[in-house]
């Protein structure tokens, strides 16, 4: 890709210390960090000690993705004085696309990603990390949902007894 | 992708029950209440969370659940809140026409409740006859966005200063009624319509976006005719769909002053040879367009060859027109009238045809 030189450059740091060199746009897509950019423009080196390294590129790589879709639905609309509904359609299902392939990852990436996401404020990726994990607990019983993200059952048996008589229809099978 | 990490084998650790509630309380609200309940069973750590999601997403099937479970489950996720967690979004859908025994005091009560709740977002869905619930969900003042099944009269000098979006049935009953509520809603941004017939007024100082969703399903409905005085409008919507060949007069007649428009879909099926008048008023009326999407589907059996356009007649000026994205069955006549309609269009820029018999599509720049 093609960069004028005159773009701002910005370091973003890991909290395992790697370095990520991207441009002021792609950083913008991070509420947060266009919230710093905005109160101090000088600052060029921004620590991220809430996320590490491989996270964090996983991050740029959903900015990145999404400034470029932006960008080119911006130059398309520059070209011929306003965009056409079918390019535009066509863009955002190819978008889809990308998103529903960068969420397969396990379990424990997504909750990362929801962090992330959260805390750095790409308010894009957190619907989109909300949402795949909400469709990983639709439609399964509470053994499948703990089964899926792993989670030990502390619950004595007494405990499972009274939420099961104190909310009895969440346990029927009406979905 | 090499560099994602794979964790999930070996050591399983549970991530999710680590995040902050904060974010857990927003994955739980995107389920509905019924699912959401049922993550009380996971661990301590979810037992009681799902109480404090902020929204209500609710649909009953009598045939599933009797009266003392629902109103027990109404208790749990609605009345027994408390204000330190607020209720932005509630949903309802009861799918049970005569057979369903809650009061209306009752769905008022929790209506009332979730008002004390800050509610903002309220859908209400199914067939039950809402009308005696309606005062009191023009009551909710915190409302922005709110959506109705068939309600035969809305109260007047309602308070919601800051709905924004609207969904509504129209019908010659509550036609009077909803045309004052248009005036009397002042931050009013989006309106959805659904319109089985009768005459009517639509003015808003403040629609950006109107849907009009007309349909019929007997003779006795008389055609729909609309009038929109909307001077911020710039996106119309308009769909109609018609049951049966005795309601094939019904195609809606439209006009009015819309003078920002920028974007128009129409969608319109059904089409049949005496409807070239109300086509073309349409036409007329959204004429200043950059962009327009037209559907029309002919009443194929009977009437394949209908004309969008009276034969012979020049197609009105569409002067700003850009972008044109017409679907229909390009006979003849039909072509004509397209042909007619791209010369009248000096600013076009892309169009896209699409024949509807059988799947020949056809593009030209």
């Amino acid at each position: 890709m093609a960069r004028s030189s005159t773009e701002n450059m910005i370091t973003l740091m890991s909290s395992d210390g790697e370095e990520f060199m991207v441009t002021e746009k792609v950083a913008r897509e991070c509420t947060t960090i266009r919230n710093m950019l905005e109160d101090d423009c000088v600052i060029t080196n921004i620590p991220l000690p809430n996320v590490t390294s491989d996270i964090l590129s996983m991050v740029i790589e959903y900015c990145m993705e999404h400034v470029a879709a932006a960008e080119k639905a911006a130059a398309e609309t520059a070209e011929k004085g306003s965009s056409s509904a079918p390019a535009a359609a066509k863009a955002n299902k190819d978008l889809e696309e990308w998103d529903k392939a960068f969420m397969n990852v396990d379990v424990y990436t997504l909750c990362d990603l929801i962090l992330a996401a959260n805390y750095l404020n790409v308010s894009g990726l957190l619907d989109l990390t909300i949402q795949t994990a909400a469709n990983l607990i639709k439609g399964k019983s509470p053994e499948q949902i703990r089964k899926t993200f792993h989670i030990q059952n502390d619950l004595s048996l007494e405990e499972e007894e009274k939420i099961r008589s104190q909310t009895p229809w969440a346990f029927e099978k009406s979905e | 992708m090499a560099r994602r990490r794979k964790r999930a084998g070996l050591h399983p650790i549970d991530r999710l029950s680590s995040l902050p509630d904060e974010l857990l309380l927003i994955i739980l609200s995107f389920l509905p209440t019924l699912t959401a309940g049922r993550t009380s069973l996971l661990s301590r750590r979810f037992r009681h969370l799902w109480k404090a999601s902020p929204s209500i997403d609710i649909e009953l099937y009598p045939y599933y659940m009797k009266k003392p479970k629902y109103v027990a489950m109404f208790n749990t996720v609605l009345l027994s809140r408390k204000p330190s967690n607020p209720l932005l979004r509630l949903r309802f859908k009861l799918n049970c026409p005569d057979s369903f025994d809650l009061s209306h005091s009752f769905i008022s009560s929790l209506l009332e409740h979730a008002s004390s709740l800050g509610l903002r977002h309220l859908t209400i869905d199914g067939y039950w006859n809402f009308t005696p619930c309606i005062p009191t969900v023009f009551s909710i003042t915190s409302l922005e966005s709110l959506k109705l099944p068939i309600c035969d009269s809305i109260p007047s000098g309602t308070t919601l200063t800051h709905l924004k979006s609207l969904s509504l049935c129209l019908n010659p009953t509550n036609s009077a009624q909803v045309e004052r509520l248009l005036l009397e809603l002042c931050c009013l941004e989006h309106l959805k319509l659904w319109v089985s017939s009768g005459v009517f007024s639509l003015s808003s100082l403040t629609i950006k976006k109107l849907e009009l969703n007309f349909h019929s399903y007997s003779a006795v409905d008389s055609a729909a005719s609309a009038r929109l005085s909307m001077p911020s409008l710039n996106f119309l919507y308009v769909e109609s769909t018609f049951f049966g060949e005795s309601t094939y007069e019904h195609l809606p007649r439209i006009h009015g002053n819309i003078p920002l428009l920028r974007k128009s879909v129409i969608n319109l099926s059904g089409i049949h040879p005496e409807h070239v008048a109300a086509v073309a008023q349409l036409l007329n009326c959204i004429s200043h367009v950059e962009e327009l999407s037209l559907h029309l589907m002919t009443w194929f059996n009977k009437y394949p060859f209908c004309n969008f356009l009276e034969p012979g007649k020049e197609a009105p000026s569409f002067s700003n027109l850009k972008h044109l994205d017409a679907r229909m069955c390009f006979h003849e006549h039909n072509f004509e009238a397209v042909v007619s309609l791209l010369r009248q269009s000096p600013a076009l820029q892309s169009v896209k045809l699409v024949h509807m018999v059988g799947l020949k599509r056809m593009k030209k720049k």
